[in-house]
C-alpha cells in the first residue's frame, strides 16, 4: 500500500493513468489520506461537479491485514450537498483487495468532454480503463451480476446506480460486500454524484494472486490481533449486541428515552417502534431463513449485519440498519418492516443514501406530497428518484432542497446534510456534533466514544455546557482518528470499557508499521485530519455561522419531554478551540 | 388481574419464546406490589439476581426518562419501566446508567425522589429490550402478564407456521383452543392475561 493510483478522466484522447509514490502522504491513510489530499488539491470553492474537484479512494492503515474489522473504506471529496469536505465510509469488500492491491488511494481527477460511461478493471496486471455505455442507467445489482459475468465471481465492485449518473446530492457509491451484493454504500454528502460527474460507473477490483499484506514484526503482530479479538468477543455490545440484533437494537431505546425523530421531527416518540424495533427485526430474519448475524467483509468479527428475507423467503436486502429503518420508518410514520425493506434495496439498487432519502420523504410528506405512514406512497417517491422524473430530482438531491422547493420550514439538516436518528433536543451533546461536525449533521462522530482512554475526555466537568462541548469535540478527534485506521466504528463500545483492548488496537498499527505510537499520537492525527477539514471548509467559505442547528430546535419543544435545544453560539464556537 | 380478563395458556417449545420480542418491546403488564424502588422490584419481586441488574440491564427508563441510580428511583402503580442491556455508539453511552456521558441528557434525566408512594397492589408495565427480553422474557411469561389482545394476535399470526408446529397445548378460559382459532378470538379482545409454559424439544 504504497501508490496512489491518479485516473485524470479528462485527458486528451480519454482516461489516463499515473501511479505516485506516497511522496508528502507517507504514513497516512483512510480518512487522514482521503482529507490530505481534497484539502491540499482540490480548490476549496471549486464546482463539485466540476473538472477540479476529485474523488479519493482510500483503505485504512490496517485494512488488507489480517487484523480483525480493518476493511472499512474512506471516499473523499468536495461535497454536492453541503458544499465543504466529506469523507462517507464503507464496509464491504474493497477497502481489503485494494489495499492488497498495493493501492493506498485511487483518485479520480478531471472531467471527460462527453456523457461516455468507463468501467475500471483493476488486478496484479494493472489498470484497464474501457468505455461500456451498455451500463447507462442500470441499477448497482443488475451492473455487479453483468461484471460477475464478465470478470467471474471473486471480484469485488464500487459503482453507482443511475442516481449517481444522475448527479444527485443523495447519490451514494456501493461497494459489494462477501457475496457479491452491492450492499454496502458510502452513502453520505453525494459522494455518487461526484463518481457520475468523472464518468465512471464502475471499479472492478480482482485481488487474485495478491497475499495479505505483511507486518514488520509478526509475531507482535499475531498477538496483538489475538487479545483485539479476545477483546471484542468478550464485550457485551461488540460480542453480543451488535451480532445479536445489529444497529437497529437502538430503535426502542432511542424510543423510550422520547429522542427518535417521528414524522419528521415533529415527535420523539413512535407508536410504531415496536414493530421495526432490532429485536423483531431480528426474529422475522431468523423465521423466513434469512440470518440476523453476517458481516459486511471478510475478518469482520461483530457481524452487525444481517440478510433480510421477503415473505416467501426470497433475499431481498441485506438487514437495514438503524439509519435506514429510522429514516424510512419513524421519520415517515412507517412501521411496516418489509416496506422499510424494500426502501433499503431500492436505495441500494439506484444508489442514494437512506438518510438523506428518508428525511427528503419525511420533508415531503410535511408538505402534503404523501400521507405520513403511507409505506406504498413513499416506495412510489423513490422509484420516481431512480426514474429521474422532476419530483424525484428534487427528492433525489435531499431534503434541504424539498424543503426549499416546498416552503417547509422544519427541514432537519445542517450544511446542507439530513440529520440522523436522534432529536438534538432529547439528546442535547449529540446536537453539538450534529452542528459543529465538518460533513454536517452527521451521527457516526457519535460511535467514537473512546475519548477517556484516548486521554482527552477527562478534567472538564460534562454536566456544564462547555463539558458538552468538551465531550464534543473530543469524539470527533476520536472518530477521525479511528476513521483513518481503516477499523469500523463500532470496536468503539470494546476499547472505551477495555483498557487493554485499546492497547491492541495501537499495538497492531505499531507492530504492522514497526512504530512506537501511544495514545496521545493517535489523538493528534485525529487532530491533524479535523484541522485539515476545517481549514478546507473555511476556505469553501463556512464560517461559524454555518456551525450551527436550524432555528426551530432552539424554539418547537419536542414531546413528550417537552425540551428544546438549549447550547448556546457561544457554546458551540468553543468546539474546535484546541 | 387474572381473574377478570380472558386468560390464554400455551404450552410452548421453548425455542419459540423468543419470537414475543415484539410484545416486550411494546410493554406488558405485571401485577406486583408498588412504592418500592427499581431494585427492589426487580431483584425480590421479579426475582432477578442482584449480579444480573448490576452486570447485564445497563440502561434503564422510568416512565420514558432514563435513570441513574435504581435505589432512589420509586415504582409506582401505572409506572413504565424498560431495561436494556448495553447500547452501542454515542447515544447508547449516553442513555447508560451513571455512565461517563450521561450528562449529554441531563435535560430528560429520571430523578431521584423518597418513596411517598406507600406499599400497594398495581400494575406496572414493563418493556424488555434487545439481550433482556431474551434472557428476562421467558420468565415473565412464565409467571403470566397482561397486554393487548391484538398485539399477541399480531405475534401469532406473524409466526403462524412456527406456533403451529410447536405449540403442545393451548387454552382460553380454560377450554382446548388452536391456534388459529385464537387468532381468531383475539380479534375482540381488549386485554388478555397471557401465561405459557416452555416445554425442553
Ligand atoms: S460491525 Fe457491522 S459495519 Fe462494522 S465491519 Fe462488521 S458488519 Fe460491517
Amino acid at each position: 500500500m504504497d501508490k496512489i493510483l491518479r485516473i485524470n478522466v479528462g485527458a486528451d484522447g480519454g482516461p489516463e493513468t499515473k501511479t505516485d509514490p506516497m511522496g508528502d502522504y507517507a504514513g497516512i491513510a483512510g480518512r487522514a489520506l482521503t482529507s490530505a489530499i481534497i484539502s491540499k488539491e482540490v480548490p476549496p470553492t471549486c464546482h463539485p461537479l466540476g473538472e477540479d474537484n476529485k474523488l479519493v479512494i482510500a483503505p485504512g492503515l490496517l485494512s488488507g491485514t489480517t487484523a480483525a474489522m480493518s476493511g472499512r473504506l474512506s471516499v473523499g471529496c468536495k461535497s454536492p450537498l453541503t458544499g465543504g469536505i466529506k469523507e462517507a465510509n464503507a464496509g464491504g469488500q474493497a477497502a481489503q483487495v485494494l489495499a492488497r492491491l498495493g493501492y493506498a488511494a485511487i483518485v479520480l481527477e478531471g472531467k471527460p468532454d462527453d456523457d461516455t460511461l468507463y468501467k475500471i478493471f483493476i488486478n496484479k496486471d494493472g489498470v484497464k480503463i474501457s468505455t461500456d455505455n451498455s451500463l447507462r442507467m442500470l441499477g448497482n445489482y443488475d451492473l455487479v451480476d453483468k461484471m460477475k459475468g464478465e470478470y467471474g465471481d471473486k471480484v469485488t465492485c464500487i459503482s453507482i446506480g443511475p442516481a449517481g449518473e444522475m448527479k444527485m446530492s443523495a447519490a451514494s457509491i456501493a461497494i459489494t460486500d462477501m457475496e457479491q451484493r452491492p450492499t454496502r454504500h458510502a452513502g453520505r454528502g453525494g459522494v455518487g454524484a461526484v463518481m457520475g460527474s468523472k464518468g465512471v460507473k464502475v471499479i472492478v477490483l480482482d485481488d487474485d494472486g495478491m497475499s495479505m499484506r505483511a507486518p514488520k514484526d509478526p509475531d507482535k503482530f499475531k498477538a496483538a490481533n489475538q487479545t483485539w479479538v479476545a477483546g471484542l468477543r468478550k464485550h457485551p455490545v461488540t460480542g453480543e449486541g451488535l451480532p445479536a440484533y445489529g444497529t437497529n437494537v437502538l430503535t426502542n431505546v432511542i424510543n423510550e428515552a422520547g429522542a427518535y425523530p417521528t414524522k419528521n421531527f415533529m415527535w420523539g416518540r413512535f407508536d410504531g417502534c415496536s414493530k421495526i424495533s432490532g429485536e423483531t427485526q431480528a426474529e422475522t430474519e431468523t423465521a423466513r431463513g434469512g440470518k440476523a448475524t453476517h458481516g459486511c467483509h471478510r475478518g469482520c468479527i461483530i457481524r452487525c449485519s444481517g440478510i433480510y428475507m421477503n415473505k416467501d423467503g426470497q433475499y431481498l436486502t441485506k438487514q437495514p440498519e438503524y439509519e435506514t429503518i429510522w429514516a424510512h420508518g419513524g421519520n415517515c410514520g412507517i412501521d411496516d418492516l418489509d416496506a422499510i425493506a424494500m426502501l433499503d434495496r431500492l436505495d441500494d439498487d439506484y444508489g442514494l443514501d437512506t438518510i438523506e432519502i428518508g428525511a427528503a420523504i419525511g420533508v415531503a410528506m410535511e408538505a402534503g406530497i404523501a400521507e405520513f405512514g403511507d409505506a406504498e406512497a413513499a416506495i412510489n417517491l423513490v422509484k420516481e428518484v431512480g426514474k429521474g422524473t422532476h419530483l424525484g430530482r428534487i427528492l433525489g438531491n435531499g431534503a434541504a432542497v424539498t424543503g426549499k422547493v416546498f416552503g417547509v420550514e422544519r427541514v432537519p439538516v445542517v450544511k446542507g446534510q439530513a440529520m440522523p436518528a436522534y432529536d438534538p433536543r432529547g439528546v442535547q451533546g449529540i446536537g453539538v456534533t450534529y452542528a459543529t461536525s465538518t460533513m454536517g449533521a452527521d451521527h457516526t462522530s457519535g460511535y467514537a466514544v473512546a475519548t477517556n482512554i484516548l486521554g482527552v475526555g477527562g478534567s472538564v466537568d460534562p454536566l456544564t455546557p462547555e463539558g458538552q462541548v468538551e465531550l464534543s469535540r473530543n469524539l470527533q478527534i476520536a472518530t477521525a482518528a479511528i476513521d483513518s485506521t481503516g477499523m469500523c466504528l463500532f470496536i468503539a463500545f470494546a476499547i472505551l470499557d477495555q483498557e487493554d483492548t485499546f492497547q491492541a488496537l495501537i499495538d497492531l498499527i505499531n507492530s504492522f508499521y514497526g512504530l512506537s505510537l501511544t495514545a496521545d499520537d493517535v489523538t493528534d492525527l485525529g487532530k491533524s485530519v479535523l484541522r485539515n477539514e476545517r481549514d478546507f471548509n473555511a476556505r469553501a467559505g463556512f464560517t461559524a455561522k454555518h456551525d450551527r442547528l436550524p432555528d426551530y430546535f432552539k424554539k418547537e419543544k419536542l414531546p413528550p419531554h417537552d425540551v428544546t435545544f438549549g447550547v448556546t453560539d457561544e457554546e458551540l464556537d468553543e468546539v474546535f478551540n484546541f | 388481574m387474572a381473574q377478570s380478563i380472558p386468560h390464554v395458556y400455551l404450552q410452548l417449545e421453548s425455542d419459540l419464546l423468543s419470537r414475543f420480542a415484539q410484545v416486550f418491546s411494546k410493554g406488558v403488564g405485571i401485577s406486583t406490589r408498588t412504592g418500592c424502588s427499581i431494585k427492589d422490584f426487580i431483584c425480590e419481586q421479579l426475582g432477578i439476581q442482584e449480579e444480573y441488574l448490576e452486570g447485564r440491564i445497563q440502561t434503564i427508563f422510568l416512565n420514558g426518562k432514563p435513570v441513574d441510580d435504581v435505589d432512589t428511583s420509586v415504582i409506582a402503580d401505572g409506572s413504565m419501566l424498560a431495561l436494556s442491556a448495553a447500547m452501542p455508539g454515542l447515544v447508547g453511552a449516553i442513555m447508560r446508567r451513571g455512565g461517563y456521558y450521561a450528562a449529554m441528557r441531563n435535560t430528560i434525566t429520571h430523578e431521584s425522589e423518597s418513596s411517598t408512594a406507600c406499599a400497594q397492589d398495581g400494575i406496572v408495565t414493563v418493556k424488555l429490550f434487545n439481550l433482556t427480553a431474551k434472557e428476562l422474557g421467558p420468565l415473565l411469561l412464565q409467571r403470566g402478564v397482561s397486554l393487548e389482545g391484538s398485539d399477541l394476535k399480531d405475534v401469532l399470526s406473524k409466526f403462524k407456521d412456527d406456533f403451529r408446529r410447536g405449540c403442545k397445548g393451548a387454552t382460553l378460559n380454560g377450554e382446548q383452543i388452536t391456534i388459529e382459532n385464537l387468532i381468531v378470538k383475539l380479534e375482540d379482545k381488549d386485554s388478555i392475561y397471557l401465561q405459557i409454559n416452555p416445554i425442553q424439544d
